[in-house]
């Protein structure tokens, strides 16, 4: 009964959202009350409704709301409570909430707080739109909701170019994928005239064997749109610039908005992706890929909130794996854990840009690694906390990253692709690895912020008092690691609940989930045996990651091992400016959207437009005007000149005659002649004279 | 509830009745006919607000019959009638009319030359445009398709920018051009009349049957004339060059009329008048024009990047967003047509507001030139706000009035063509980032500290918010709108349905 | 009283009070001018209300019918009004009597010419009103312009003359008959002798078309439109093109119309090249007076049209026979305004117009609608009658002419419209013409047909029903 109030859990944050625009100065907070309000208002009744939901024995709520009504066509929005909606309505209210808090400290003084606040609530809110969506419809105005706050959110210092252009970058990305699963949605809605997630999701098998060929393209198409909300590759190069916005909005980006829209567009549409073996399998690819991509980037990287990226970067392209391979719980669980540490370390990296911020006083050098260390000691907190979020990311027992990893390392071993799998364990390696560079990096030895701004010669206040973060920061970390550390005990004891709840979301479309949590359909190609049969799946990723570990301290810690050395080496020279030039990535879509559409295109066309379109016009209108102007000179100088001409000879000539009229009588006589003249040639040509014929046709 | 005798004549006649007086109590005193303008197109609007009403309330959109019909003959010698009447379709345009007349006549706050006539030939101006929308007699329309030159041409020529002559001039060639075109084709027709209703007739409903008996090779002929008369003014690529100039010269208060409502003039004869006149031959011709469409929305997008002048940009992202009104009237399915007609309703709106915002700039920076208005965000926060709304608009964001519009225009496309004109999908980008980019180096970007400007003014708070709060409203709540839409877009699409 | 005249036509009557006018008016000249134009007057609209009042009858060749009636009080009205304004405009001319006499002699030969079915009868008032046009052109004595303009139509009209006499010898040649009756029937037979036939239509067709002023018989129009008085004018582009368009459908539409077969497709090409030509000179002149008269021969292409496109179409005939009227009523207006504000500010450049619309706004007013008349704007008088001509032309099948009709008409618009332009939109820092008013006496015609326009153009339907009834 109180689903059917479901609809207000994303509609509150989008109202409050308005008024703490117009309204937010007037508040003490500047409109923080308001941000805190609406998503905690937001989270109370997710949880009333996800209680109700396990209370009354998974009874499932779908609520129509009649939008658009054309007679024979219908667009009607649906909210609906199900399994899918229930959990990630939570970790959406909850984080945010987390954050708004974490706001008050972190955002502390900045201009125009009403408008963060703001746009914060219609960013929670657009994401919980996703999330209650039970229509495409619905799921896709949040989508693009999502998309205009995070632009609003990357952009809001917006006096920084780099803000500007990075908020400009990640909309016009996202788009891109967003047109495709828009083309995705409107296709769907040609063929089955209905945009009803349910129905499409049963039609889906039927189609497959219709027309399997359709049925692909449309996954794919929604896919697309899902891979670049949740940077993935291609759509990825947007991510890393958004590191240009606020961290808080950073934190709420990366843990359970924007990014997990994508995941979880393709857990709620499942059956239609599973019914096609070539968009499994097309997921899968692109997720693995995906992954270990990033995780190379965030090797070299030496921006702490950039690292953070990569690896959110890389952790989707986990989830989008474990999809793929039909991890269908053990993709989500994955999304749920990542949600909270990567929260956590968000927030972390925040708490430390923030001090350092106060020393370096720029905002670019804050984030810089190589300006951080020997934070442990004033910052114990922030420290352990990032510890913490770091191994969960690392995917270290007995942490909640480490349940959820390796059960997508798991799943991917089940579908037997050894290229996802092996692409998924280096990259644990490799996550591992850099989490911990940066976890080394700025805890840490001495602080090299002094030496540094010395050495570039820059005055450096040599009294500068480290310290903790105030207790509105550090209070999120604390719950946040502890929620990390909780959900690694309570996941091996609920996990195989979660995956039966999860499987009630399926079971409609005879899909099922088996124990690991991987869906049984038998549409996914299983070839088994490229591995050495008996050894735990799990063993291995955790030794490639405790690797992993051992180098970044080798590296970091005890600097025993030189790893710029290795950085600035023939092999690892070449490797290492790749990884600088992102692959390219960045250079290639400048070179897209600058050379191409811009400076080549658009310009072109505008030259077109200009001179050519526009010229045959002005042409035409000059010689309109020469007409009449020929007209009137034939008139004037042709026929008054040629009888001035004729009267002054006659004046010449003949003394006291007036000029005018004798010339005037002249030269009417001589037209009076030429009229005949051309009746007579009509007269010829009608009496049968084939005489300018082409004129009287 | 009923409406008064004659209410919708009312409406019709009250602005270019009161257009004289405005002139000669002008002469007296320069407010008064700034006022008087004020007051007119305000009764205007509430009028039409109360019809509107009336239709709403009494279910009139239930059916696609006309209402608040007055019919009159006139010139029976040679069927000529008065018959002005309004379905939903024309009730809204209607409104649309008088909603931007009044916020262009309030923003026209900075014109101080010769204001008695400027406010006599607008109010001109507005009789002539909602003449458009409720005409059923093409003659009568023809009259008033063609009297909104008048007036225009003269707002242009003597309130405009630096190059106005020459902008006047080609707004005038290019879309008298058109009407003659548009006429011939209207003649035809007419012509025949006789032979199918037994008298000549310019009732729309009696050409419609006429038109759709005729030869089809001659329907393709006469199709393809009216299409270009209305495309002259929607306007399509390549006849649109007159729109940047017209836009770019015309004084911003115009701008949003022409922006608003002109445009619309176009849109609406194509679904009204052409679609139902040959039905055959724009069957066979769907395709093609769904491609010029198509064309339009990238063609203009594309341009509108390179341009520096806002008002150029906002004049090309219109002949963008015409795309979108062609597209969908094509499609032949409700969708499609119902999105066409919401997109001339949403883009009025929006770029009636972009090109408000264009004035202030003008009027306060001095300047249209992106790189002269950036870096004024601080200084002028209310107006960056309404820039970053109503470029949102532009773009199609959900929640927001064209999102509505063009995501019914492209699902009406793929309905009827499938995968085929998916390419179309790709203008959403394109016109995303031609607009992300402008307030990128207008609103984003180094702050500038030295300049002395104002911010907006209370008239023009009020102005703009209205039209924002408009805009949400529809792109949140489209029954609104889509109510009035419904019958007429159903009744519209089965001309072309297959 | 007096028994009842029944045997004579009632044009008899007019033509007799007529002639009593011209008598009193030049006995009258030397005592006061003013009773001159007084009496002049009253003689005219006396006439107009008995030709109105007078029912339909047919004496030998003197025919009057509806279509007489109709153009017989084209011309008086015509005479009505610009007596009205002669009468400021020559205040330097001592023998101003003989003005007005003049040209009410002028329309007696007009109205003999349109109510007669003999060829003789016709081109005999034809002469009288041409030479009395000549006369009064030039009855500003002192004025060397003017005499240049009457020399020049005096030439011009009597190679006119001549030409269309010597066809007319030929068409009495090939046929042996004078009547129009006759020779129709004739013709219809089709014993004639083709030769004969076509050189004097192509005689008679020259002839006609220096009055009508057809291109490329047109070269003295706007000399002779420019130098004349401005009323004189106004009176040669009403009344006198009138006529020459009533002389032409009285004898082919009533006698030529056997061999339509070679005269429309003639006048046709006439038509274009008249309404093309005309059109595209207007747009370049810069003088009121001038462009005036090339919008007269460009309306002469339209009105030609009757011809141009010969057919079995009811609103052909009804909407020349309108735009006939309208032609003469429009032109009253247009050159009678140009006279007002010539008067007012002293010049006739269009430029100098700038800034009128403020200063003289009545005038202004309706020099405006007549401009957006002439150039066929809806639902002005000018438009319908347009309308209905072209409406005829495509019933009669010739859709091509009437496409070139209508393009030309848009064409039109533009240098009709630069007037208004000037007028009213163009700024100027000194306004011409503040505080001056011109005479009455022009103000009163533009005033009439100003109101007339807009009200045929409120309500044409009578007058195209009746006009459907008319035929010559």
């Amino acid at each position: 009964m109180y689903a059917e109030y479901a609809w207000l859990i994303p509609a509150i944050p989008l109202i409050l959202s308005p008024v703490a625009l117009i309204f937010g100065r007037k508040l003490p907070k500047e409109g923080a009350e308001l941000g805190i309000l609406g998503t905690s208002l937001s989270f109370v009744l997710a949880l009333i409704v996800s209680t109700e939901y396990l209370l009354y024995h998974y009874q499932e709520s779908y609520v129509e709301y009649p939008w658009i009504d054309l007679g024979t066509f219908k667009l009607n929005f649906i909210v609906m409570v199900d399994p899918l909606s229930i959990v990630m309505m939570d970790i959406v209210c909850l984080i945010a909430t987390l954050i708004m808090i974490y706001s008050l400290g972190y955002m502390h003084g900045e201009e125009g707080l009403a408008r963060y606040f703001s746009e914060m609530l219609l960013f929670a809110g657009s994401m919980l739109t996703i999330v209650m969506a039970g229509d495409l419809l619905l799921l896709f105005i949040g989508w693009e909701l999502v998309g205009v706050s995070s632009y609003l959110l990357i952009g809001f210092w917006y006096a920084r170019p780099p803000a500007a252009s990075a908020a400009k970058k990640a909309f016009l990305t996202t788009r891109m994928g967003d047109i495709f699963m828009l083309a995705g949605i409107a296709y769907l809605y040609s063929q089955f005239s209905s945009l009803n997630i349910i129905e499409l999701n049963s039609l889906a098998p039927t189609l497959a064997l219709l027309d399997p060929r359709m049925l692909t393209l449309v996954g794919i198409f929604l896919f697309i749109g899902a891979m670049g909300k949740s940077a993935q590759f291609p759509l990825m190069a947007w991510l890393w610039d958004a590191m240009e916005g606020p961290t808080t909005v950073s934190a709420i980006l990366h843990s359970s908005t924007m990014v997990k829209a994508g995941v979880y567009l393709v857990l709620r549409i499942y059956p239609i992706i599973v019914a096609s073996p070539t968009t499994m399998q097309f997921i899968a690819y692109v997720g693995s890929f995906t992954a270990f991509i990033a995780a190379t980037l965030a090797l070299v990287e030496w921006d702490i909130k950039r690292i953070l990226a990569y690896s959110t970067i890389s952790q989707i392209g986990y989830m989008m794996s474990a999809l793929g391979v039909g991890g269908f719980a053990v993709g989500y669980l994955h999304l749920i854990s990542h949600a909270f540490f990567k929260a956590l370390l968000f927030l972390c990296a925040g708490s430390v840009v923030h001090v350092m911020h106060e020393i370096v006083h720029d905002p670019w050098l804050s984030r810089d690694m190589r300006y951080m260390g020997g934070l442990f000691k004033p910052m114990r907190i922030t420290a352990w906390t990032m510890l913490i979020g770091g191994l969960a990311l690392a995917g270290i027992f007995p942490l909640s990253g480490f349940w959820s990893k390796d059960a997508v390392i798991e799943a991917a071993f089940e579908a037997g692709d050894p290229i996802v799998y092996w692409l998924l364990v280096i990259t644990a390696f490799l996550t591992a690895f850099y989490i911990m560079r940066l976890w080394f990096n700025t805890f840490w030895s001495d602080l090299r912020a002094p030496k540094l701004l010395e050495s570039h010669g820059e005055k450096y206040k040599k009294r500068i008092h480290l310290h903790e973060s105030p207790p509105v920061m550090t209070g999120p970390l604390i719950v946040l690691a502890a929620i990390t550390v909780a959900l690694g005990v309570i996941i091996p004891f609920f996990e195989h609940s979660f995956i039966e709840f999860l499987a009630t979301y399926l079971e409609p479309y005879h899909i099922y989930l088996s124990e690991e949590g991987i869906a049984s359909v038998h549409y996914v190609p299983i070839v088994k045996g490229f591995m050495i049969e008996g050894i735990p799946v799990a063993i291995i990723s955790l030794s490639f990651a405790l690797v992993g570990i051992w180098i970044a301290y080798e590296g970091y810690a005890t600097k025993r091992l030189n790893t710029e050395a290795i950085a600035t080496k023939s092999l690892g020279k070449i490797i290492s400016k790749i990884l600088e030039s992102k692959y390219g990535l960045d250079a290639f879509y400048l070179l897209l959207s600058e050379k191409l559409a811009w400076k080549g295109i658009s310009r072109g066309l505008s030259w077109f437009d200009r001179n050519i379109v526009d010229g045959i016009v002005n042409l035409v209108g000059l010689t309109g005007l020469g007409i009449a102007k020929m007209s009137d000179i034939f008139d004037r100088y042709g026929i008054d000149g040629l009888v001035n001409a004729i009267g002054d000879t006659l004046k010449w000539f003949g003394g006291r005659l007036r000029r005018i009229e004798i010339g005037v009588i002249e030269i009417y006589a001589l037209l009076i002649a030429l009229g005949t003249l051309f009746i007579f040639i009509y007269g010829l040509y009608l009496m049968g004279y084939p005489i300018l014929g082409f004129i009287f046709g | 509830m009923e409406a008064f005798p004659f209410e919708l004549s009312i409406v019709l006649w009250l602005p270019i009745l009161a257009s004289p007086i405005a002139y000669f109590v002008g002469l007296a005193s320069k407010k008064a006919s700034r006022w008087l303008a004020i007051i007119v197109s305000l009764i205007d609007l509430i009028l039409s607000l109360h019809l509107a009403l009336i239709f709403w309330v009494n279910g009139y959109y239930t059916t696609t019959n006309l209402y608040f019909v007055d019919l009159f003959n006139w010139v029976p010698s040679v069927g000529i009638t008065y018959y002005i009447g309004v379905d939903g379709f024309s009730m809204i345009m209607v409104l649309l009319s008088t909603i931007l007349s009044l916020s262009a006549v309030i923003a026209s706050n900075h014109i101080h030359d010769s204001e008695h006539l400027y406010y006599a030939l607008f109010l001109l101006l507005e009789t002539s445009l909602i003449g458009v929308f409720v005409s059923f007699d093409l003659f009568l329309f023809y009259i008033f398709w063609e009297l909104v030159l008048v007036p225009m041409y003269f707002l242009i020529a003597v309130w405009g920018g630096p190059k106005r002559k020459y902008a006047a001039i080609k707004f005038f060639i290019y879309t008298h051009v058109g009407s003659v075109i548009m006429l011939i084709a209207f003649f035809y027709v007419y012509w025949n009349t006789p032979s199918v209703i037994g008298m000549y007739s310019f009732n729309l409903f009696n050409m419609v049957k006429t038109g759709a008996q005729l030869a089809l090779t001659i329907q393709i002929y006469l199709f393809l004339a009216l299409f270009i008369g209305f495309g002259i003014k929607v306007p399509i690529v390549p006849f649109h060059t007159w729109l940047p100039d017209a836009h770019v010269e015309a004084p911003s208060p115009i701008s949003v009329i022409l922006a608003g409502v002109l445009l619309k003039m176009g849109g609406y004869g194509i679904l009204r008048i052409a679609l139902p006149m040959f039905p055959n031959a724009a069957k066979l011709l769907a395709w093609y024009l769904a491609i010029i469409g198509v064309i339009n929305i990238f063609y203009a997008g594309f341009v509108a990047m390179w341009q520096l002048d806002i008002k150029r940009l906002i004049a090309y992202s219109s002949i963008a967003h015409m795309g979108i009104v062609v597209l969908g009237s094509v499609t032949g399915n409700t969708p499609g047509v119902a999105g066409a007609i919401y997109m001339m309703f949403a883009h009025g709106l929006i770029n009636g507001l972009l090109f408000l915002l264009a004035g202030v700039y003008k009027h306060h920076v001095h300047s249209r030139m992106i790189p002269d208005i950036a870096g004024l965000t601080h200084k002028m926060p209310l107006t960056s706000a309404f820039l970053v709304i109503g470029g949102f608009a532009g773009l199609g964001l959900p929640g927001l009035a064209a999102f509505v519009a063009e995501f019914l225009a492209i699902l009406g496309a793929f309905y009827t063509w499938g995968l085929s004109i998916a390419i179309v999908v790709f203008g959403a980008v394109l016109n995303a980032a031609y607009i992300l980019w402008a307030i990128q180096r207008i609103v984003f970007g180094p702050q500038k500290e030295e300049e002395e400007v104002k911010d907006l003014c209370i008239p023009e708070i009020i102005s703009f918010t209205i039209l924002t709060i408009l805009i949400v409203l529809l792109g949140i709540y489209p029954p609104l709108l889509m109510t009035f839409i419904r019958n007429p877009a159903t009744a519209i699409a089965q001309y072309l349905a297959p | 009283m007096l028994p009842e005249i029944s045997y004579l036509p009632g044009i008899y009557t007019v033509i007799l009070i007529i002639t009593m006018g011209i008598i009193a008016s030049i006995l009258l000249d030397r005592k006061n001018r003013w009773i001159a134009v007084i009496i002049a007057e009253i003689v005219v609209a006396v006439s107009i209300f008995y030709l109105l009042d007078t029912p339909i009858s047919q004496t030998g060749y003197t025919v009057f019918d509806e279509f007489s009636r109709f153009i017989s009080i084209i011309f008086l009205i015509t005479s009505f009004l610009i007596i009205l304004s002669l009468s400021s405009e020559l205040t330097d001319v001592p023998r101003f009597g003989l003005a007005i006499a003049l040209i009410l002699a002028a329309n007696i030969g007009m109205i003999v010419a349109v109510s007669s079915l003999n060829i003789i009868q016709i081109v005999v008032g034809w002469e009288l009103a041409g030479l009395a046009s000549y006369a009064v052109i030039a009855i500003k004595r002192k004025d060397p312009i003017a005499i240049e303009a009457a020399m020049k139509f005096f030439i011009v009209g009597s190679i006119g003359f001549g030409l269309a006499l010597f066809g007319i010898s030929f068409i009495f040649g090939a046929t042996g008959s004078l009547n129009l009756v006759e020779i129709s029937a004739k013709l219809a037979i089709g014993s004639y002798d083709y030769n004969l036939i076509f050189t004097g239509l192509i005689l008679l067709i020259s002839g006609l078309g220096f009055k009508m002023a057809i291109v490329p018989f047109h070269v003295w129009i706007p000399d002779t439109y420019d130098g004349a008085p401005y009323s004189i004018t106004t009176f040669l582009a009403a009344a006198s093109k009138t006529m020459a368009f009533a002389v032409g459908l009285r004898l082919f539409y009533h006698g030529l119309n056997p061999v339509s077969y070679i005269w429309r497709p003639l006048f046709a090409i006439l038509a274009i090249i008249t309404m093309t030509y005309g059109n595209l000179a207007a747009l370049a002149q810069n003088k009121m007076k001038r462009l005036l008269a090339w919008s007269s021969i460009a309306h002469a292409g339209y009105i030609i049209l009757l011809f141009g496109a010969f057919g079995f179409s009811a609103n052909l005939l009804a909407g020349g026979l309108f735009h006939i009227l309208m032609h003469a009523i429009m032109k009253i207006l247009a050159f009678i305004a140009a006279a007002y504000l010539a008067y007012v500010i002293g010049s006739d450049l269009i430029t100098d117009y700038t800034g009128l619309g403020r200063t003289q706004k009545l005038v202004s007013f309706f020099l405006t609608i007549d401009l957006l008349a002439l150039a066929g704007i809806p639902p002005l008088a000018g438009f319908w009658s347009k309308y209905i001509l072209f409406l005829g032309v495509v019933e009669s099948g010739y859709v091509f002419l009437a496409l070139i009709a209508v393009i030309n008409s848009a064409i039109s618009l533009y240098y009709y419209a630069r007037i208004i332009k000037f007028l009213y939109f163009e700024t100027v820092e000194e306004p011409k013409g503040v505080g001056t008013r011109g005479p009455i006496s022009y103000l009163i015609p533009v005033v009439l047909t100003g109101l007339t326009i807009i009200l045929l153009g409120i309500n044409p339907d009578p007058l195209i029903n009746f006009l459907k009834t008319v035929a010559p």
